[in-house]
């Protein structure tokens, strides 16, 4: 293996050099931190109700658990980042499969878990051209996985929920963390993150207080077109900002790019979570878990990266690339 | 499932979903995916070499054993190697849907027991005692509308003397009415490997009877149907257990 990959995958000291990374992580801990403060302080003074302030305390609680198990990965290195990212895959088909009853039929799961490993393979190893072709090998695999319990009762509708959670999950969470090739993976992954994070907030924020017209009252009743615009608005803001750090000195560091970036992740971050949402509605279900509290499922969390993933790894691979001067297919020099 | 309804799609969610942790571990409803039953299936490899380390195994009326799940495994109860030898012969593609029915008040007290009994054993409470009806309820739903396999100890205990127990008529709710085929087993000299007034299992041979599938489809479900299967099930596996021929044990 060749020193900058090794480099890549496992230096952490490198996270000290990335002064955006530590900027924001600063930033992230001491809001965090303030936000947990302000509850203490709003509980204990009474201005808060009880059911409220532990729901509050519960769900801040779990946003510290979450910036850890992110932060972590993407400190220790590029290796640990994809490896985090199977785990995010893994774990939100799991939901998946057990909100729709795919969970039941072991063999098209695992030709989905096997998709998915293949994705990241192709990922890890730096191998472009692979990568590519994973998403329509994954079909075939899952196409024919399928058939071989020769139980054809069902046979398409478990084939679809396959393919769609395995080009869902697999395929577009592996758009992030192919990322993890470039030298600078720590700030563009983190700027991703941050984006789409916060692009959920400023909807949050913008609906509570312009939210007249309601943007998809069958799909998700309390999302508003001004809290929509309101997203792409704060969104787009941010990004031309925190963008213009981390894009300084490529050719992604113009001012038309940086807006045209902010609002294609804003809009398929928004778009992401209607996805999931009407997942949900069409299953009559109302959190796809209760693996953190006060959030619901991981999918709930992260519905808005499923979108916004590609498009975000796609407008800037065009104009920058990624990793284009990194070693690529890693593995070939172990054989 | 009729096949004029082939294109219509439907969605069944895990019965479990809103349970987690020691809840859904403790829960009838426990469903199990590809990461309980990769767990499972390790743990019944593990369980496969240790037993043939010290045990052998005989069986016989393999071809009495249903293809398709769902079905029940009633079997005579006299040590605790039985749900894992049983569960030992089983085909490997019902891992992961076959559950041993264990007493709620025994097996799931612990943190620690239930792990071993969830994990290991693939195990379902059973909550012993009155009230039963409704407690098999969950049970009962799981059996009829899911393809799974329940491994069944009526006697409700394990024998003390190696003489089998009457069997309990609980057993009744959960088949009455229903087209779930009941396989009789009987499971003869595990007694002898490990009687329940000793710690540890020693070294012997074990022989499995498999009898022929039972259907309750026509018997009511009220308390004489519930009687009428037990008496059957009994006198099956009773049967079972006199036709298999004595061999010397422990060599």
């Amino acid at each position: 293996m060749e020193p900058a990959t090794t480099t890549r995958w496992f230096d952490y000291t490198q996270a000290f050099d990335n002064r955006f990374f530590v900027t924001a992580g600063l930033g992230i801990g001491a809001l965090l931190l303030i936000a947990l403060l302000l509850t203490t302080v709003l509980s204990r003074l009474g201005r808060i109700g009880k059911e409220r302030s532990s729901e509050l305390f519960s769900r801040t609680y779990t946003w510290v658990a979450l910036v850890i198990a992110i932060g972590a990965p993407l400190f220790f290195g590029a290796f640990w980042t994809i490896l985090g990212l199977l785990f995010l895959s893994i774990f939100c088909y799991r939901e998946f499969a057990r909100i729709t009853g795919l969970f039941r039929n072991y063999l098209v799961s695992i030709a989905v878990v096997i998709g998915i490993a293949v994705v990241f393979f192709a990922v890890l190893d730096h191998w472009y051209n692979f990568f590519a072709a994973t998403s329509s090998l994954g079909v075939i695999l899952i196409v024919t996985l399928g058939v071989l319990s020769d139980r054809p009762h069902g046979y398409l509708q478990r084939v679809a929920l396959a393919v769609l959670a395995f080009l869902m999950f697999g395929v577009s969470l592996g758009h992030v963390a192919y990322i993890a090739n470039d030298p600078d993976f720590r700030s563009l992954i983190l700027l991703f993150l941050i984006a789409v994070e916060l692009n959920d907030v400023f909807a949050y924020l913008a609906g509570n207080l312009f939210g007249k017209r309601r943007l998809a009252p069958q799909t998700s009743p309390n999302k508003t077109i001004e809290g929509s615009l309101g997203a792409v608005v704060g969104t787009t803001l941010l990004i031309y900002f925190l963008g213009g750090i981390v894009f300084e000195g490529t050719a992604m560091g113009s001012a038309g790019k940086l807006i045209a970036l902010g609002i294609i992740v804003s809009v398929t971050g928004q778009l992401g979570d209607l996805v999931i949402s009407s997942v949900k509605r069409d299953l009559g279900i109302k959190d796809t878990g209760n693996i953190l509290p006060g959030h619901g499922g991981i999918l709930d969390r992260f519905d808005s990266l499923l979108l916004a993933g590609p498009a975000y790894f796609h407008f800037i691979g065009y104009f920058n690339g990624f990793g284009l001067n990194e070693p690529t297919r890693i593995f070939r020099g172990i054989f | 499932m009729a096949d004029d309804d082939a294109s219509s799609w439907e969605y069944q969610k895990a019965r479990d979903l809103d349970l987690k942790g020691r809840d859904r571990m403790c829960s009838e409803l426990r469903e199990v995916g590809l990461i309980g039953a990769s767990l499972h299936g390790i743990a019944r490899l593990l369980t496969r070499f240790f037993l043939f380390c010290f045990i052998r195994i005989k069986t016989e009326g393999m071809e009495n054993l249903p293809c398709e799940a769902p079905f029940v495994l009633v079997a005579n109860h006299s040590s605790h190697l039985d749900a894992l030898i049983i569960s030992w012969i089983l085909p490997a593609r019902f891992t992961g849907k076959f559950f041993s029915l264990a007493a709620a008040d025994y097996f799931f007290d612990t943190p620690s027991k239930t792990v071993f009994a969830t994990r290991w054993v693939n195990a379902l409470p059973l909550k012993r005692g009155r009230g039963g009806a409704k407690a098999l309820g969950g049970l009962k739903d799981r059996l009829t509308g899911g393809d799974c396999i329940f491994i069944v100890f009526p006697e409700g205990t394990r024998s003390r003397d190696g003489k089998m127990n009457p069997f309990k008529p609980g057993l009744g709710m959960l088949v009455a009415g229903t087209e779930v085929p009941v396989v009789p087993c009987y499971l003869k000299g595990a007694f002898e490997i490990w009687p329940a007034d000793r710690k540890l299992p020693r070294p012997g041979a074990v022989t499995l009877s498999i009898g022929e599938p039972m259907v309750f489809a026509s018997v009511a479900n009220n308390k004489a149907g519930w009687l009428e299967i037990r008496e059957q099930l009994e006198a099956g596996v009773i049967d079972l257990g006199q036709r298999i021929p004595d061999q010397g044990e422990g060599d």
